[in-house]
């Protein structure tokens, strides 16, 4: 038996990591299908990563810009419009949200490629904006009240480790 | 009384005479090993200077009053540090192991003066634009590496069409190290012997040769792209992500241009030192097809966190998962062999340094596995665990793989020699106290990056300021092993040179002339009493 086994090692190494292969692959594409994942189907950029209602209100910004160009409520959700620039990062560089309030973030950076990492309690959030590509960051704020630093993760110039922001989440 | 300490000045004296001999032949060689020696110290040199300009970065990462103002240092290092070790260490590391390859498989270059001119045209062209100060990183990344204005200066002393000229070196470079895998491609084919089959190592060799050849023009190209941009700005503008999917065509397989040249000399070596043949060659051999293709095609992992359509997404899952399974293939092959002998001989310097390089690849590879998961890669994209896992894999698979080849080579190159045993466990020891400190700043980079800690950062927050320390101080205690390995070797090699009866007598300045043949006499002499 076990002669057998060794002679066979191969062919059965070659059925193991198929499995694990194919176990592996059909997780992720059940997360995505699910969208599960903060990091992933709700994070993915090129808006096709957003819930349905996220792009709605993302057009509707869009449409219909607020006069501070920068944040409004739209059917509950959150809607930023937050630029990247050299030498100073992020604007806003501060968000108040409530707590459980879906956020979504319209990122544009044209200086130079960028990122957005936010740790939550139950998730990251991590992404790479590109130049004359808007990037879509969606997540439901936590539920307890705090403060969330988020960080530039790519690098983007000598300063670009300071470059950070605070998720202010306040009680709704 | 007076004979002995005449004598040992003697044979210092001839020992560096002996190196500086080589050296000089080693600029200009004038056969296989001389080219494999030339572009073995290239490689050495290189991987001097890259760590050098890390431990610069670990002095201002332990600094816990980093200002902006640090940036251009500290990125000029980083960078330094990135193009020294992947534009310079690793495809002369790869070309070397490869050239050494044939000539364990009973092959030789012909195009010696050829692989000589590329060598030095290269490695200068390199040095050329690395004196501008380059501080935009590895990547390169556009726009952040054709910038030159207030905000940021993609070289810190090259301005203007001066960046132009630098990056079309850099594209010189990648295309004669490209010309130099073409030519042991070509020497391979036409040095092969007849009706016999190239052996296990020289068929990794060949095989990733030719992907080297296969995928560094991309690199080329971008950098011309750079370069054309500087000259022509309105005829070649540059678009960001075409330019860094250009790049990554390149930049994933270059991760393997050494491991996989160096999974032929484990396949080669192990089972030599394990004293049974391989436990299944066929696999080893068909597995070249899938490393090799599949080394091509899974680049697409390193953009998981950017604007990217599902479907490519899916590929990249798949795709990397079937690469990890040929790499599982290799590891299994291996250890089986290791396992069903009848004891593997790692008390030999060579034996122990190829285990410590399987061993770190399993560990390096195995949190690896879960980055091209959707889900997963997010949490460490960017972060230290990512750093953490390519330098386990660079500590042990490149660094102590290299130094097996590098311990071989020197057997080699001198017929007879061997290491003696008091040398053998001092390189022993010294490969353990380089691996072990070095893998604990792996997993202390890992924890850190899992935890939060951004890779590149200067500031970053108090919590990881003791696993920075943590790595810096591994890393000092980690360095003097390598040294410990390395100049036992050279230097047991240098006594062997010097003790060879060959009959030809030198005169040092201020001693008597002494024959090689009446110091190995007395050589002999004391070591019998």
């Amino acid at each position: 038996m076990t002669n057998s086994l060794v002679e066979h090692a191969e062919v059965i190494w070659f059925i193991v990591m198929l499995v694990l292969v194919v176990g592996y692959f059909s997780w992720s594409v059940i997360e995505i299908e699910r969208g599960s994942s903060t990091s992933y189907r709700y994070g993915l950029p090129c808006f096709s990563g957003l819930p349905k209602d996220a792009q709605d209100a993302v057009l509707a910004f869009e449409r219909d810009p607020p006069a501070n160009h920068t944040s409004e409520v739209i059917d509950g959700i959150l809607v930023v419009n937050m630029t990247v620039t050299q030498p100073d990062g992020f604007h806003p560089s501060i968000i108040v949200a409530h707590t459980n309030q879906p956020v979504t973030i319209m990122i544009t950076s044209n200086q130079v490629v960028t990122g957005f990492y936010l740790r939550l309690p139950y998730g990251v959030v991590n992404i790479n904006s590109v130049p004359n590509i808007t990037t879509y960051v969606y997540f439901v704020t936590p539920q307890t009240p705090g403060n969330y630093i988020w960080h530039e993760p790519e690098y983007a110039g000598w300063n670009f480790s300071y470059w950070n922001g605070t998720l202010e989440v306040v009680a709704a | 009384m007076m004979k002995t300490p005449l004598l040992i000045l003697d044979k210092i004296s001839k020992g560096l005479s002996s190196i500086f001999s080589k050296i000089g032949k080693g600029a200009n060689p004038k056969d296989t090993l001389g080219v494999v020696w030339l572009y073995t110290l290239g490689s050495v040199a290189w991987l001097m200077a890259l760590g050098i300009a890390a431990m610069n970065m670990r002095t201002y990462l332990v600094n816990d009053a980093n200002s902006p103002s640090v940036g251009p240092v500290y990125y000029t290092a980083l960078t330094l540090h990135g193009w020294g070790a992947m534009l310079g260490f690793v495809p002369n590391a790869a070309l070397a192991v490869i050239a050494y390859s044939l000539y364990k498989s009973g092959m030789s270059i012909r195009h010696v003066k050829l692989m000589a001119a590329l060598f030095w045209i290269s490695n200068l062209a390199l040095v050329f634009a690395m004196l501008g100060g380059p501080d935009m990183g590895w990547y390169m990344y556009p726009p952040l590496a054709i910038e030159d204005n207030a905000v940021f200066r993609a070289f810190l002393i090259y301005t203007g069409k001066m960046i132009g000229v630098a990056y079309t070196a850099m594209a010189v470079e990648a295309i004669l190290q490209t010309v130099a895998s073409i030519v042991l491609v070509v020497d391979a084919y036409q040095t092969k012997p007849k009706g016999e089959r190239i052996n296990i190592f020289a068929a990794y060799g060949v095989a990733f040769a030719i992907i080297i050849a296969m995928t560094l023009p991309a690199l080329a190209g971008a950098e011309l792209w750079y370069a054309l941009y500087f000259f022509f700005p309105r005829v070649f503008p540059v678009d960001s992500l075409l330019w860094v999917i250009l790049f990554w065509f390149y930049g994933h397989p270059v991760v393997y241009y050494v491991p996989f040249p160096l999974f032929g000399a484990l396949y080669y070596f192990v089972p030599k030192y394990a004293n049974r043949e391989l436990f299944s060659e066929k696999w080893a051999r068909w597995n070249i097809y899938l490393l090799a293709i599949g080394s091509m095609l899974i680049w697409v992992h390193h953009l998981q966190t950017w604007p990217l359509p599902v479907p490519i997404r899916l590929w990249v899952n798949l795709s990397t998962l079937v690469l990890a399974s040929g790499s599982g293939l290799t590891v299994l092959n291996l250890g089986l062999t290791i396992l069903f002998s009848k004891g593997y001989n790692f008390r030999d310097p060579i034996g122990m340094t190829f285990l410590i390089a399987l061993i770190g690849f399993i560990l390096g590879g195995i949190q690896a596995i879960f980055l091209p998961e959707n889900p997963i890669n997010p949490i460490v994209h960017d972060t230290y665990y990512i750093v953490g896992h390519f330098h386990l894999i660079i500590w042990t698979l490149i660094v102590m793989g290299f130094t097996g080849v590098f311990l071989d080579m020197l057997k080699s190159t001198l017929p007879g020699f061997n290491y003696s045993e008091r040398g053998s466990k001092l390189m022993i020891i010294g490969a353990l106290l380089w691996t072990v400190p070095f893998l604990l700043v792996g997993y202390l980079m890992s924890t850190a990056g899992y935890l939060g800690l951004i890779r590149r950062v200067i500031a970053y927050a108090p919590m990881f300021q003791p696993y920075m320390e943590g790595m810096s101080l591994l890393a000092e205690i980690g360095i003097p092993g390598l040294v410990i390995v390395l100049t036992t070797a050279i230097s047991e090699y240098v006594a062997y040179s010097a003790s060879r009866p060959t009959g030809v007598t030198v005169a040092s300045a201020g001693l008597p002339s002494v024959s090689a043949q009446e110091a190995k006499d007395v050589i002999d002499s004391n070591a019998n009493k």
